[in-house]
């Protein structure tokens, strides 16, 4: 089930009323959300509900038996044997094809090819995501920051809540868990909040992203020889948007509709493109995903603490195991490869300074004091927009490789970026503005939702139901007809 | 060694999982059995057992109450708006649903109440508002530059008539071709 569909409207307007009429009876609302998300879930394709309800018993009594053991040695056994668990469902389902390709070819490369036993796997949607939540769960009991759940319902819950089941945020159990364990809460703010983060979602994505999808970027990457440089250029930026839009589109939309049941999710965005270093890009993009692989995948591995030579290895494992997560490509691979390397530099010139750009002598300043450190205001913003213009030049080098279908086309369309000289066709007026007006965007205050949403708190439920239909009534006008699937479901 | 804590673990497993649920049960039971007397005893005596409630609790029940009706009204009324305003989709909707038989009236009842819609106007706001897009998608450089130039500049009186050779992207006017 799509999020800017009448189905998920219509399912949605019947699980806020029943979730809010259950309010007092905590059991029985969280037994209806988990029949909800399997609603939800099965929606798409029922069969794979079983494979979601497997992920979260597994999860659940690793839990359980990991908070029983007081052994050290035997809740590492535990810990290492649910999470191989979870990632051999994972890689079964997302990179069987993948690595059973791979070692075809080696095995042709050598003369010893044969029969490998190829089968049509479907990937069920979300399993990245979910596999996630469950890893989070059981490391967070191995650490000792969460108490195993006793009520199954909570991991169930945890592992399947609707909102975040298919492309995310990834919450972490102990963000999530203790509000299980208190009474939801739900006001005008509350209200008002969720109902602009859904707005401001589905323009987002039906707007934004789809028109950059359709009318520019899926074209360009199709066929990049057809096309010049600067419509290329153009294709390239239009799809640093579009991602960009798609996937914090679906994020504000998730965030809205588990605050409208009662549920605090962490923002997943924060104005990415504004970043002044790879770093800085990396707190801000797919925040969820960021730190989930800082705790578990980085700091396991050492993180900054064993040298500058460990240090670099380590960030280079987390992005190309990062580029994996996202697909069973060299692409992707090539992605995290880049992000890695960037980020490696980065730390080889700046150290472990948090900012690249330090903050200017009179921002570094209190009380009318004028710091004696820091460069010039002047300077500080020129060296800041240096840093946004080279940060975001470096990612969308990147997005190409992710976009791309093969490692041809990436090649093709990187070349293609170097022909000035042929006539430009697609770049329109309305779509440079398109791409523009969205970059700009990530220059306004950070906290403009929680303004316009402040504004709205006061208008009763008329207003609000008054702004809801006539913002989805304007989306519906100006959106192209159809609604592609979010980009991340395929993640 | 080893041997010992297996022993230890399906102890500790077995007073986890057999014996504490069995006196938490037990537990419960007498718990109940306690409460059911002294409701009986309340009423006989014409008293209720509920326990009183602060009112700050009553509070924040009222508004949190408050607030899932104002969400559903807000809801119910969004979905009205876009009953009217875009009866287009309820009925691109019900046709889906009119592929089974049950579906059917519904999409009818649909068919019906869209071309009320049209009569009364009700679809005049997102018709203006997609004409208006329309045009926006389809402006050339040309308009943009006519927009900035003087009265009597060529390019003003350009506006809105050129179509140079290439940017035609719009799907119903055809894809521009290849170089």
């Amino acid at each position: 089930m799509l999020f800017p569909t009448l189905n998920f409207g219509i399912f949605f307007l019947v699980v806020f009323a029943v979730a809010w009429e259950l309010r007092g009876q905590a059991e029985a609302r969280k037994a209806f959300l988990v029949a909800a998300s399997y609603v939800f879930y099965g929606f798409w394709d029922w069969r794979f509900t079983a494979l979601l309800a497997a992920s979260s018993l597994i999860n659940y009594t690793a839990g359980r038996l990991i908070a029983m053991t007081g052994h050290d040695r035997d809740r590492r056994l535990l810990v290492g044997m649910a999470i191989a668990l979870n990632l051999v469902i994972l890689g079964f389902f997302k990179y069987y094809g993948f690595f059973l390709e791979q070692l075809s070819d080696l095995l042709d490369r050598y003369g010893l090819g044969r029969d490998l036993p190829f089968l049509e796997v479907i990937l069920p949607i979300g399993i990245s995501f979910f596999t996630f939540h469950g890893i989070s769960y059981v490391v967070d009991i191995y650490r000792r920051k969460i108490p195993a759940e006793r009520d199954p319902l909570n991991v169930f819950l945890y592992i399947s809540f609707f909102p975040q089941l298919v492309a995310g945020p990834i919450v972490r159990a102990s963000d999530f868990l203790p509000q299980l364990r208190a009474e939801p809460k739900l006001d005008h703010a509350i209200l008002s909040r969720g109902i602009v983060l859904i707005l401001i979602g589905l323009f987002k994505k039906m707007v934004i992203a789809n028109y950059l999808s359709t009318e520019l970027v899926d074209d360009m990457f199709f066929d990049p020889t057809s096309y010049s440089g600067p419509d290329l250029l153009l294709g390239l930026y239009g799809y640093a948007v579009q991602i960009y839009c798609d996937f914090s589109g679906y994020s504000d939309i998730a965030i809205g509709v588990a605050a409208l049941l009662g549920y605090h999710f962490k923002p997943n965005f924060n104005q990415p493109y504004r970043a002044a270093s790879l770093r800085e890009f990396w707190r801000r993009w797919h925040i969820s995903l960021s730190s989930w692989l800082r705790d578990y995948l980085y700091k396991p591995l050492g993180g900054s603490r064993h040298g500058r030579f460990n240090t670099y290895r380590n960030l280079m494992i987390t992005m190309l195991l990062g580029g994996l997560w996202h697909g069973a490509a060299w692409t992707f691979i090539i992605w995290g490869a880049i992000h890695g390397t960037v980020l490696a530099v980065e730390r080889m010139i700046f150290g472990t300074a948090r900012e690249t750009v330090p903050a200017p002598a009179v921002m570094a300043a209190g009380d009318g004091v004028v710091a004696a450190s820091g460069p010039p205001p002047g300077s500080y913003a020129l060296r800041k927009a240096l840093g946004v213009f080279v940060t975001f030049n470096i990612v969308c080098l990147a997005w190409i490789f992710f976009r791309a279908e093969s490692l041809d086309y990436a090649m093709q369309y990187l070349q293609g970026l170097t022909h000035w000289s042929s006539p430009v066709v697609r770049a329109t007026p309305f779509l440079a503005a398109l791409v523009m007006v969205s970059l700009a965007a990530h220059f306004v205050s950070e906290d403009l939702v929680e303004r316009i949403a402040a504004r709205l708190q006061g208008l009763g439920a008329l207003g609000l139901g008054a702004v809801l239909g006539f913002g989805i009534l304007l989306i519906w006008a100006v959106a192209p007809a159809g609604v592609a699937p979010f980009i991340y479901f395929q993640f | 060694m080893r041997h010992e804590s297996y022993t230890a673990f399906a102890l500790k497993f077995r007073e986890q999982y057999f014996l504490e649920p069995a006196r938490l049960a037990e537990e419960d039971a007498r718990r109940r059995e306690a409460a059911k007397r002294l409701r009986g005893a309340l009423k006989r005596r014409g008293k209720t057992a509920e326990p009183e409630r602060s009112d700050t609790d009553t509070d924040a029940e009222a508004r949190q109450r408050d607030a899932a009706r104002a969400g559903v009204a807000a809801f119910l009324l969004a979905a009205a708006i876009l009953l009217v305003f875009n009866s287009d989709g309820f009925t691109e909707y019900t046709r889906d649903l009119a592929e089974v038989s049950a579906g059917r009236p519904l999409y009818a009842v649909a068919v019906k109440w869209d071309a009320e819609m049209d009569r009364i106007g009700a679809k005049r706001l997102g018709v203006a508002v997609h004409r208006l897009v329309v045009q926006v998608r389809a402006a050339h450089w040309i308009d943009i530059a006519g927009l900035f130039a003087a009265p009597g500049d060529a390019r003003a009186a350009m506006r809105g008539k050129a179509v140079p050779a290439y940017t035609g992207s719009l799907p119903e006017q055809g894809r521009a071709p290849a170089p």
